[in-house]
């Protein structure tokens, strides 16, 4: 189309960020490097998607290979960012992960050689996952955002109760992907709770 | 102990510590925070913080909107900062669809971002100050903060749903006029923060309500995932700006203030010199600022211009393709993690995508969440008064804390 053939100025990353860049990339193959020397069968797959390495694993090695990383002096991802679950039910996922319904995704960062990496879990519905609440204090609450919206349990957690939900919203968890958008008339109940109550009624 | 088991014997009752709401209705409570804290006088031994007032799904419903409209959404999560919010979103669906912007793009997308951040600290700051008393000095940076609600204004028509960027480039130009206003801003704004400063740094008042409360060192606030203000008062020079550099971050000039004790004053400092360094970027970035297009030539990401929609029959295709459900741009399958540098701390976007114009999975990383987490550590064993004072030094936002 001619209305956008005129010269167009993409923004090249800077000499410093693109060495940054490199220098990410070669921790991550390098922490890669370390797991598979140390977990390698325990590894299913590797997947890598704009130079960010995610590592997917059974929920039995995730302490010690979280340990690993935050420990080892060459990686030192000592930086938590984010825990994410995932419902993959209707998710075509590779072979190598079995039967699985959840996903726990660790985001790590390394603030001494910035640098990215990630580590899944997968489980079954039902499935414990180990809490590591004991190894960052920010595990808390994403623990329990985990627990609240998906049903995933976390082995170990020292107060695994609701975060955003209130209490009596009971035994649902809106985040999952057989749970409607428009809710299960769960606020209907509460409010003809709620008009019960005030009329006297049990 | 001792005396409170005679006098137990004594009397026949038993003294025992009470429990206190604080909050959610509470107006140094930042919108909807709710905690329940144990007091033995005027002293907290214990508390618990409970959230979710404000919980909206928007997590849910981003699986059910396409990408491009999922910037609304993410504008409404932080009220103070939106562009940020917009900004980061589209960061991270670039990461997700491979897809380049323009120079033009990029130093634009940094000056709405930076003066976002201005306004936003400047909010941040102010409501701290006024939870503590100072009521005047908010005031004084509230002009600055207008003009920059103009210049967004003049961008995109909204001072705070602004939902200005989309994939691949922004909803439209920023023009001559506005970038002048936010050069002068920038320009005078470090004078303006000097008189603020005058008024509050060596404030007696001030100073022995903030300093040494809310202390954190740098193991706990890693521990506990703080990221931005928080955590470079705590001694941690980690800026997402420089160690994973976004957009062109790392060509323009600026520092990064640390603090040493981590506690409410070193907050409120690193925040009043935050501001100085994003007049400086947005100063560099009005400066290199060339014309040219604002978005990416690839197609699929944009609206065709109206005028070639009458009479070309691929521009009226891409058109319904791009407003019909169902018929969006679809990116390739796979999982992102982007992160970002709001002004309350790492913003990251984590997207699962199936290979379908909407999300699989949208799941928000907000600085908030993990600030408030830390509450109880930070609150235990002080006086109520100073769960104000750390409360408003946290900038908490409960938009994106309840999501």
């Amino acid at each position: 189309m001619d209305d956008v053939s005129r010269g167009v100025n993409y923004y090249k990353l800077s000499a410093a960020t693109r060495e940054q860049r490199e220098g990410d990339i070669a921790i991550q193959k390098r922490a890669l490097e370390l797991l598979r020397e140390r977990f390698g069968e325990a590894i299913l797959t590797v997947q890598t998607v704009r130079d960010d390495i995610t590592v997917t694993i059974r929920p039995d090695t995730l302490k010690e290979m979280l340990a690993l990383l935050r420990d080892s002096d060459e990686l030192k991802y000592n930086f938590l960012s984010s825990i994410t679950g995932i419902d993959y039910m209707r998710y075509d996922i590779p072979e190598e992960w079995g039967e699985i319904r959840f996903g726990v995704v660790y985001n790590l960062f390394s603030l001494e050689k910035h640098a990215n990496f990630a580590v899944r879990v997968v489980i079954p519905e039902g499935e414990p996952v180990p809490s590591i609440y004991d190894m960052w204090r920010t595990a808390d609450w994403q623990e329990r955002e985990a627990y609240d919206l998906l049903g995933i349990e976390f082995a170990g957690h020292p107060d695994l109760r609701q975060l955003f939900l209130y209490d009596d919203f009971e035994g649902e968890h809106p985040q999952r992907k057989d749970y409607p958008l428009k809710g299960k008339g769960e606020r209907d109940r509460s409010w003809l709770k709620i008009q019960k109550a005030a009329r006297g009624e049990s | 102990m001792a005396t409170e088991e005679k006098i137990a014997e004594d009397t026949g009752h038993r003294i025992e510590n009470m429990w206190l709401n604080f909050g959610p209705q509470h107006p140094s409570a930042h919108g909807t925070l709710h905690l329940i804290i144990e007091v033995d006088g005027e002293r907290i031994v214990s508390s618990i913080p409970h959230i979710g007032y404000l919980h909206c799904g928007f997590e849910k419903l981003g699986e059910h909107r396409s990408y491009n409209q999922f910037t609304a959404i993410a504008d409404r999560m932080n009220y103070l900062s939106p562009m940020c919010n917009d900004i980061g979103w589209s960061l991270a669906s670039e990461k997700l669809f491979d897809v380049e912007i323009t120079e033009r793009c990029a130093l634009i997308r940094m000056i709405v971002m930076e003066l976002s951040r201005i306004a936003d600290h400047m909010f941040a700051t102010g409501m701290q100050a006024v939870d503590i008393g100072a009521f005047t000095w908010f005031l004084y940076g509230w002009r600055h903060r207008e003009e920059i609600y103009d210049i967004l204004e003049r961008c995109c028509g909204q001072r705070l749903t602004t939902s200005y960027s989309r994939i691949g480039g922004l909803m439209r130009d920023m023009d001559d006029t506005a970038v002048e206003m936010a050069l002068d801003t920038a320009r005078r704004l470090p004078k303006t923060l000097d008189d603020m400063e005058g008024l509050l740094k060596r404030n007696r008042i001030w100073i022995d309500r903030t300093c040494d409360v809310g202390s954190f060192t740098t193991e706990q606030a890693l521990n506990w995932g703080y990221t931005g203000p928080c955590l470079r008062a705590a001694g941690v020079p980690y800026d997402v700006r420089k160690d994973e550099p976004y957009l062109l971050y790392n060509e323009v000039d600026f520092d990064i203030p640390i603090g040493e004790h981590g506690d409410v004053f070193d907050r409120w400092n690193v925040r009043m010199e935050e501001m100085r360094q994003s007049a400086r970027i947005v100063q560099q970035c009005c400066e290199k600022l060339e014309p040219g297009p604002i978005n990416t030539p690839d197609n699929r990401f944009h609206l065709p211009p109206r005028e070639r929609l009458y009479d070309n029959i691929e521009s009226m295709i891409m058109h319904f393709k791009q407003v019909m459900f169902g018929h969006g741009t679809r990116p390739p399958k796979g999982e992102v993690y982007c992160r970002t540098e709001a002004p309350n701390g790492e913003l990251g976007f984590y997207i699962v995508s199936d290979g379908t114009d909407n999300p699989y999975r949208v799941h928000v990383r907000s600085p908030s969440l993990m600030q408030f987490s830390a509450i109880p550590e930070q609150i235990n064993g002080r006086m109520i008064s100073d769960v104000v004072a750390i409360m408003g030094s946290l900038n908490i936002i409960a938009g994106e804390l309840d999501r």
